[in-house]
């Protein structure tokens, strides 16, 4: 499963942060400093997506200057992960019509309605990304 | 005023004056008056501006500022009958909340409301939370709410419920995996909705990790769930979920990871599997160039193959498709993926990954570390000794020019698997020079040892070893284990490498070293015969290093520094008496009686003393120069006849218990001086050394002795008492004998537990303080007793001395006698405390507490 999702630009400051599993506030911070470290240090010309965090393993993409990076169990398919990020940038990017840095700081609330309805207890479970859509829409209009 | 302001400061406000603020400082002020304000607020309870309020408060929240005392306020809005309010209520509480939190079940009454809701989407809400912030208690508050929504008429409704299960089943696995398996079995099987679908096999791979009842239920479903999977492979295209032309691989992924756990360990279920697993297999043999979709699917369906009980012919299959997959792919995570997978199935196929050690080989090379890492893990799971000498190359090759961080790994790795598999001694020595001359700074102590250990222990090898490392020690010294193993070498084997050995130019020596080190040898070779080496360059080498080592590290400077002292002072007994030599030696000592370093200014200035001219200093230099003896063999595997019968009488103890004993037993040898090893005891009944080391201490006593099973005990004791022995002048040792056996008076009968002990004793013969008593143990019991155990401490001012157990078990009615010798100062009685441990016949771990103090006064 997965442990927490990082969104993190080059500079390290965290613009999405979700935890699947309880950490307290030190741990979170170190956590997310350690991963900035580790993800943003590789290039990601000539590396794989993958590198092994702790016991974990963390799967990252670069989104222009955003990382986004899950921290999944060792043992996990870490391909289907990937995947599940670039699922989860594309309806991003669909929703906000070219998503960028800003429109995840400002609109945080929704990234993060839209996570969930990608992303629950650590399982994706939906993976059709017009239907995420047509419902998140949904779910605006009942604001 | 300024309130009113700040009460109608929208999120998208905040976000800009955060955003506009220059310094950190000037951030963290805004965020702190922003913050004091939404906390007056929440204390007047105004119900309008709550959800502004905590929308800000979570924006604050992400920026990394605290942010928990918001937390009640978005219970509040949990209550709120508006819907954007529940929906950031909830998400504020998954945000600021997790399951540890006391404040969740205040939120509980809120969460079941909205699961009972009409409202499908308010039911979402709920569900989305509940499956994030689930505590163990909550589960059981909310099960029936679930389990009911698992069975809803929408699939968006289902899909999330299903995902609650998982997480209620997780934190509440035995109350609630059977209700849960019933509701899957009913409605996850014939579930077509594909997200519900999604999750809900999810929710059984958690059923069946978590309960070996539901993992049984679930196997009898196996064929039900291959349907599924076939439906999917041979089913029309759907445009939806498809990638590459790969039928929707999120949801094979899933079901493929659910058969390995079906499959492992299960035949029946395992057979129904094969044709299905060969299908997604074929379906994607053809395809032209691997990306990431095709290798996603492949991944796991080559796990599940090596994971089921699956026929030989689809395990070799499979690995040859990841094995291609690695050799075609350019694409680095395919690659990472395919190493990985191989690594995980080598256990299981060893054959079949062997043909296709070649590649694996070249992603030792691949510039990404994450590949590095897996091919050389890959690398040494691949060897065998067949292939050890080119795969050996390869890593020496790869440690060369492997980062700092993973040298030290490498090099112990390198170690263990050149001693498990070298074809030859001579092999394995020049494999670990190798490795030395490549990266000596980053070698463990404990493999310096097993390099030396190795010299010292192969005679034959010895002239070649020392010549090998006094020419690579001339190349470079920058190494520090090569620095050390070679100082050492020359210092031992100094006279070897100046005056030649018989069997030394014996060209057949360098056979093997052709196979590693490429021609190099036979130019040392050919450098020996040329030129001779002569005692003054050995000794311009060793100033040189003495005096500027090249080596970076400090600590490891004066070790060499300390390293080269000592061995010239071996030299100067292995070299000839030529005045020249002699004189040159002592005045290379000389320069460090001033040294700075405590420890090597007393090396010089005691070696130094040695060289004052007197013959008997000088007869005294050589017997100090004598040749180490071999160490008894310390690793698991016993090369000498002695250590393997020590291993064989007491299979009880493990290698590195008997290599404790005989280190330590070698210890007591040198302390000794004696010039025969005494075989130590770890062989019950015999415990000679062990008694010889009690005997050489009977003058001082232990607080607390331990007399166990020599099996057990003997080891520590001995090197214990090997310790002590070292503050003991040898010729202080009385052979003072206890008690003859039935001598003496007795004191009345014990009874421990088991057992009665019976109290022989009689005062030492040379000392009246000492008591020697001589404890009768005898197993009243109708059963046997094992691994017996007694430990006994005296009276605060007494000392006691116990020998070790003549046998660690007692039969029905046996008796078996325990020596003491308790020191207690004249007037006093002595006075014991026994502590007995043992296993009775129905194997009970038994610990019995007795006292003895019916001994007579000392006078």
């Amino acid at each position: 499963m997965i442990h927490f999702l990082l969104v993190q630009n080059r500079q390290g400051k965290t613009r999405l942060a979700k935890w699947y599993v309880p950490f307290d506030d030190a741990e979170k911070i170190k956590l997310k400093n350690d991963v900035h470290r580790v993800v943003a240090a590789r290039d990601n010309k000539y590396q794989s997506n993958f590198v092994e965090f702790r016991t974990h393993k963390l799967v990252y993409k670069r989104y222009a200057g955003l990382f986004f990076c899950l921290c999944v169990d060792s043992e996990d398919n870490v391909l289907a992960y990937l995947e599940a990020i670039h699922l989860f940038v594309e309806t991003l990017d669909q929703y906000f019509q070219n998503v960028s840095e800003l429109d995840l700081i400002f609109f945080f609330h929704k990234v993060y309605h839209i996570l969930d309805e990608l992303i629950l207890n650590g399982e994706l479970y939906e993976t059709q990304k017009q239907l995420i859509l047509t419902r998140f829409r949904h779910l605006e209009t009942l604001e | 005023m300024d309130r009113l302001f700040s009460s109608s400061t929208r999120l998208k406000d905040l976000v800009r004056s955060v955003r506009s603020s220059k310094t950190a400082a000037e951030e963290r002020a805004v965020i702190a008056k922003e913050s004091a304000l939404i906390r007056t607020q929440f204390k007047e309870d105004n119900a309008d501006y709550r959800h502004r309020n905590v929308a800000k408060l979570l924006y604050i929240h992400m920026l990394g500022y605290p942010a928990q005392w918001g937390q009640i306020e978005c219970v509040k809005l949990l209550a709120s009958p508006r819907f954007a309010d529940k929906r950031l209520g909830y998400l504020g509480i998954t945000l600021l909340l997790d399951e540890s939190q006391e404040v969740l079940t205040l939120a509980i009454n809120s969460m079941k409301n909205d699961l009972n809701s009409s409202n499908v989407y308010i039911n979402g809400l709920a569900l989305a939370a509940v499956a994030s912030i689930t505590s163990t208690e909550m589960a059981h508050d909310l099960a029936t709410d679930v389990e009911r929504l698992m069975g809803s008429s929408s699939g968006y409704i289902r899909k999330k419920a299903n995902l609650c299960a998982v997480r209620l089943v997780s934190r509440a696995p035995s109350t609630l995996a059977e209700g849960f398996t019933a509701k899957a079995i009913r409605y996850v099987l014939n579930e077509k909705h594909h997200g519900a679908l999604l999750a809900g096999i999810t929710l059984i791979h958690e059923l069946c990790m978590i309960s070996p009842e539901s993992l049984a239920v679930f196997r009898s479903h196996t064929a039900h769930i291959i349907r599924i999977l076939n439906a999917l492979i041979t089913g029309p295209p759907s445009h939806e979920h498809d990638m590459d032309g790969v039928a929707d691989p999120f949801l094979q992924i899933r079901i493929l990871r659910l058969l390995r756990l079906l499959g492992a360990g299960h035949p029946q279920s395992s057979d129904l599997m094969g044709d299905i697993l060969a299908q997604v297999r074929a379906c994607r043999h053809t395809a032209p160039r691997p990306s990431p979709p095709p290798c996603m699917v492949i991944d796991p369906t080559v796990r599940t193959i090596m994971a089921i009980e699956a026929e030989p012919s689809l395990r070799v299959m499979a690995i040859n498709i990841i094995g291609r997959f690695l050799a075609n792919s350019k694409d680095n995570s395919t690659r990472y993926i395919s190493l990985n997978t191989l690594l995980q199935t080598i256990q299981r196929d060893p054959a079949a990954v062997q043909r296709h050690r070649k590649t694996v080989v070249e992603c030792l090379h691949d510039s990404d570390v994450s590949i590095r890492r897996r091919a050389l893990d890959l690398t040494f799971a691949l060897m065998n000794s067949s292939n050890v000498r080119p795969l050996v190359r390869e890593l020496l090759l790869f440690l060369e020019r492997a980062e700092p961080a993973l040298k030290p790994h490498v090099i112990t790795e390198l170690a263990a698997v050149s001693a498990r598999y070298a074809p030859n001694r001579r092999w394995h020595l020049d494999t670990l020079i190798r490795v030395i001359r490549l990266a000596g700074n980053y070698v463990r102590d404990d493999i310096l040892g097993e390099i030396i250990t190795l010299i010292q222990q192969s005679p034959d090898l010895q002239p070649y070893a020392v010549l090998k490392l006094y020419t690579a020690l001339r190349e470079n010294a920058s190494q520090a284990a090569l620095v050390l193993t070679a100082v050492w070498s020359i210092g031992e084997y100094g006279a070897v490498l100046v005056h030649g050995s018989p069997s030394f130019t014996s060209a057949a020596l360098f056979d093997d070293e052709q196979s590693l080190d490429d021609g190099a040898p036979a130019a040392t070779e050919e450098a020996r015969r040329q030129q001779a080496i002569s005692e003054q360059e050995v000794l311009d080498l060793l100033e040189e290093i003495l005096r500027f080592p090249a080596v970076p590290a400090l600590p490891a400077r004066q070790t060499i520094r300390a390293y080269v002292l000592n061995t010239l002072l071996k030299l100067s007994a292995r070299f000839s008496d030529d005045q020249a030599v002699q004189t040159r030696i002592a005045s290379m000592l000389d320069t460090f009686r001033c040294s700075p370093n405590a420890e090597l200014q007393q090396r010089a200035c005691e070696y130094s003393a040695l060289f004052t001219g007197d013959a008997s200093m000088k007869a005294l230099r050589r017997e100090l120069a004598e040749p180490m003896p071999t160490p008894e063999v310390q690793s698991a595997q016993p090369r000498s006849p002695d250590a393997s019968g020590i291993v064989d009488a007491a299979p009880a103890v493990g290698g590195a218990a008997a290599g404790g004993a005989t280190s330590a037993g070698g210890l007591l040898v040198d302390l000794l001086g004696l010039d025969e090893p005494i075989g130590v005891s770890s062989t019950p009944a015999t415990g000679s050394s062990g008694v010889a080391a009690l005997d050489l201490l009977s003058e001082l006593s232990l607080g607390t002795s331990t007399a166990a099973a020599p099996a057990t005990g003997a080891p520590a004791a001995t090197s214990l008492d090997a310790l002590l022995g070292l503050s003991t002048p040898a010729t202080a040792a009385p052979a003072a004998q206890p008690s003859s056996p039935g001598g003496g008076a007795i004191a009345p009968t014990v009874q421990a537990g088991d057992m009665t002990i019976e109290p022989h004793y009689m005062v030492d013969a040379t000392d009246n303080r000492i008591l020697n008593i001589r404890l009768m143990l005898r197993n009243t019991s109708a059963g046997g007793l094992s691994d017996l155990k007694v430990l006994a401490a005296p009276y605060r001012s007494q000392k006691v001395q116990m020998r070790p157990l003549s046998s660690t078990q007692l039969a029905p009615g046996e008796v078996s006698p325990l020596l003491l010798r308790v020191f207690c100062p004249i007037g006093e009685s002595p006075r014991l405390r026994l502590r007995i441990q043992y296993n009775d016949a129905s194997m009970t771990a038994r610990d019995v507490i007795s006292d003895l103090d019916k001994f007579p006064v000392m006078h």
